[in-house]
C-alpha cells in the first residue's frame, strides 16, 4: 500500500487512486494531489531555508524550478530537514539552465556548510585576552602548537563564493566591487551560535591546513604561496579576533 | 558573546507548571528574544521535535533558556508510526535523548506515516483503517512508550482521502488503538472540522464518536480553503488564526470531557507573538467558562 502511495506521490498511479473514495477520477486526483503538493512545497520550503543567498541570487521562480527538480530525484533521508540538500550543489553542477551561473553550485556548498555548523555544538574557545596572554608567555615560538576549535573548516572555490555570500547578508548587497571570477580561500567557524565564514588568503589556507593536521607553528608557516606574503603577526592577530584556537600551548 | 545564560535564569528558582492550566502556544525561533524580554504569561510552549535535534545552534540555545521559565510539550512528526517498515531506531535514539533532556510535559506524535524505505516524505500520509494496520501501529506506540518510559499522546489526522479498504471508522480504529497500547489522545479539533469537511462528515457527531476519556491534550489552528480544484478542501495549514466553527467544535469539546491542557499551533504566516497570546488566552476564557458551567450543573 505504501509503495504504492510512494510512487503515486510523484507520478499518478492507476491502482491507489481507485482505493481512495470519490465520485469520480477528477475527485480522486483532487483529494490526492493534496498529499503531492504538501511533500513538495514542504521540500522546496526546507531547500529555500538550507539555502537563502542562492534563492536570492537566481530569484524565486528559478529556485523553485530548481528545487522542485532536486526534490523529484532526492527525497530527504532524515525526518531533520536541515541535513536535507548535501547533494544540492552537486545537482546544481548538472542543472542546465544553471550552466551560467558556474559558482552557484560552490555557494551552495558553503551554503550547507554554514548551517551544519550553526547545528554543531559550540567548541570552547579561547578568548581574545586569553590567547593573547599565552602568546605573550611563549619562550620557543616555533615549537607553538596552534590547536583551532572543532568549529573551524576550510573551503577553496575558483570563484569569489565567500565574498558574494558576505554581500548578500548585508541588507542592500552592493555587487558593485566583486568580481565573482577570481579564486578565493576561506575559514569557517562558528560566530556565537551561528555558522559564519571569513575570506582569507591563499597562504593563510595554506597555514590554516597545516595547523589543522597538527603541525607546529614552526613546520605551518607556508612557503611563498603564489605570490602573496605571509603576515605571521597579522595573521595570528586576526586569528585571535575571531576566537577559532581551543589551545595554545608550547610543545 | 552570549546574550542570555542559563545561570542566570537558574537562580530565579522557578518550578514551570503551566501545561495543565494555561494554553500553551508553538514555539518559533522568531518568537525566541520575545518571550525572554517579555515572559508572557503562557501555559507552555510546544516544539516539533525535529527542530531540536542538534548538538548546538540557537534551537538547543533558546531551548534551553525558555524552558527555566515555560513547561515543554514536544510534538514529534518524524517517527512515521503509521508506516509499515520497522521505525527508524536512530532517530527514535535521538528524540529519546531530547525527551531525556528537556523533560516535556507532554510527547505527542501523528496517525500517519511519512518514511518509505530510506526516504523521509516530509508530510502526514494516511492509513487505511484495517485491523492489519492497527496491529502495526499498536507496535509502533508501544516500542515508543518503552523506549520514552512514558505514556505518549497520538494525534487525529486531518485528511483528504478516505480509502475503499478501511474497515472501520476513524474514531474506532483510535478507540481500539487507545485500548491496546494505554497512550492518551491529543484531539486536533482543527483536524476534526478539515477532515470531516473533505469527507461530508458532521464534526459534531465526530466529537460524540471519539475516545474522550484518553484525551490529555487539545490543538487549535487555522486551516486553508482550496476551492481550485473539482472540489473545495480544507488543507490543515496552521498558518491562519483559529476558525470560528474551530472555537464553536472546541467549546462542545470542553463540554464533554471538562477542563484540558489546550495548545494553539502556529507554523506558518507567523504574526507577532501578541496575536498568538490573544488566540491563547480567548482558549482560556473558553475553558474557564466551560469549568463554570459544569460546577453549574
Amino acid at each position: 500500500m505504501q509503495t504504492e502511495f510512494h510512487a503515486a506521490l510523484w507520478q499518478q498511479d492507476k491502482h491507489l487512486l481507485r482505493d481512495i473514495k470519490a465520485r469520480g477520477a477528477s475527485e480522486q486526483d483532487s483529494r490526492f494531489s493534496v498529499y503531492r503538493n504538501n511533500v513538495q512545497h514542504s521540500l522546496i520550503e526546507a531547500l529555500s531555508d538550507i539555502f537563502p543567498v542562492c534563492k536570492q541570487l537566481v530569484g524565486e521562480a528559478f529556485f523553485h524550478t530548481m528545487a522542485r527538480q532536486y526534490s523529484y530525484q532526492t527525497l530527504p533521508k532524515s525526518p531533520v530537514l536541515s541535513d536535507y540538500g548535501d547533494t544540492f550543489a552537486d545537482f546544481i553542477q548538472t542543472f542546465v539552465p544553471a550552466q551560467s551561473l558556474p559558482y552557484l553550485a560552490d555557494l551552495c556548498r558553503l551554503e550547507y556548510r554554514l548551517l551544519q555548523l550553526t547545528h554543531q555544538a559550540e567548541a570552547a574557545t579561547l578568548t581574545l585576552a586569553q590567547a593573547q596572554q599565552r602568546l605573550s608567555q611563549v619562550q620557543q615560538p616555533d615549537t607553538l602548537q596552534l590547536t583551532l576549535s572543532a568549529n573551524c573548516e576550510l573551503m577553496q572555490s575558483p570563484y569569489a563564493i565567500g565574498s558574494l555570500y558576505l554581500a548578500h547578508r548585508q541588507a542592500t548587497p552592493d555587487l558593485s566591487q566583486l568580481n565573482v571570477y577570481q579564486p578565493e580561500a576561506l575559514l569557517l567557524t562558528k560566530d556565537g551560535l551561528y555558522g559564519c565564514c571569513y575570506v582569507i588568503s591563499q597562504a593563510q589556507h595554506a597555514f590554516l591546513n597545516a595547523l589543522i593536521e597538527g603541525h607546529r607553528l614552526g613546520e605551518a608557516l607556508p612557503e611563498d604561496v603564489s605570490g602573496t606574503a605571509f603576515d605571521l603577526g597579522q595573521t595570528l592577530a586576526q586569528l585571535m579576533k575571531w576566537q577559532v584556537f581551543s589551545d595554545i600551548k608550547e610543545s | 558573546m552570549l546574550k542570555h545564560t542559563l545561570a542566570a535564569a537558574q537562580t530565579e528558582g522557578h518550578v514551570p507548571s503551566g501545561f495543565a492550566t494555561r494554553t500553551g502556544i508553538s514555539l518559533k525561533p522568531r518568537y525566541y528574544e520575545d518571550i525572554l524580554a517579555q515572559r508572557p504569561e503562557v501555559g507552555f510552549f510546544e516544539i516539533h521535535a525535529e527542530n531540536y535535534l542538534s548538538a548546538g545552534g540557537p534551537a538547543r540555545y533558546y531551548l534551553d533558556l525558555i524552558r527555566q521559565y515555560y513547561d515543554i510539550s514536544v510534538h514529534g512528526v518524524g517517527l512515521s508510526l503509521g508506516g509499515d517498515e520497522p521505525l527508524d531506531v536512530a532517530h527514535l535514539e535521538r528524540v529519546a535523548a531530547l525527551v531525556e533532556r528537556i523533560e516535556p510535559a507532554m510527547f505527542s506524535e501523528h496517525l500517519a506515516w511519512s518514511r518509505h524505505q530510506n526516504s523521509f516524505l516530509n508530510d502526514l500520509l494516511p492509513v487505511p483503517y484495517t485491523p492489519e494496520r492497527l496491529q502495526v501501529l499498536c507496535e509502533h506506540v508501544d516500542q515508543v512508550q518503552t523506549r520514552l518510559k512514558r505514556q505518549i499522546l497520538i494525534e487525529n489526522p486531518s485528511s483528504y482521502v478516505e480509502f475503499h479498504s478501511s474497515a472501520m471508522p476513524e474514531t474506532e480504529f483510535i478507540h481500539e488503538l487507545a485500548q491496546r497500547t494505554g497512550c492518551g489522545l491529543l484531539l486536533d479539533i482543527n483536524n476534526v472540522e478539515v477532515s470531516c469537511f473533505n469527507h461530508g462528515h458532521n464534526p459534531y457527531q465526530y466529537l460524540l464518536d471519539f475516545p474522550m476519556r484518553a484525551v490529555q491534550q487539545i490543538h487549535l489552528a487555522g486551516y486553508a480553503l482550496d476551492e481550485h480544484a473539482a472540489l473545495a478542501l480544507k488543507i490543515d495549514s496552521h498558518d491562519a488564526p483559529v476558525a470560528d466553527e474551530v472555537w464553536q467544535l472546541y467549546q462542545y469539546a470542553l463540554q464533554r470531557i471538562g477542563d484540558c491542557p489546550t495548545l494553539i499551533e502556529r507554523d506558518g504566516q507567523l504574526p507577532e507573538l501578541s496575536q498568538l497570546l490573544k488566540e491563547a488566552q480567548q482558549a482560556d476564557q473558553i475553558r474557564a467558562n466551560a469549568q463554570e458551567l459544569r460546577h453549574a450543573n
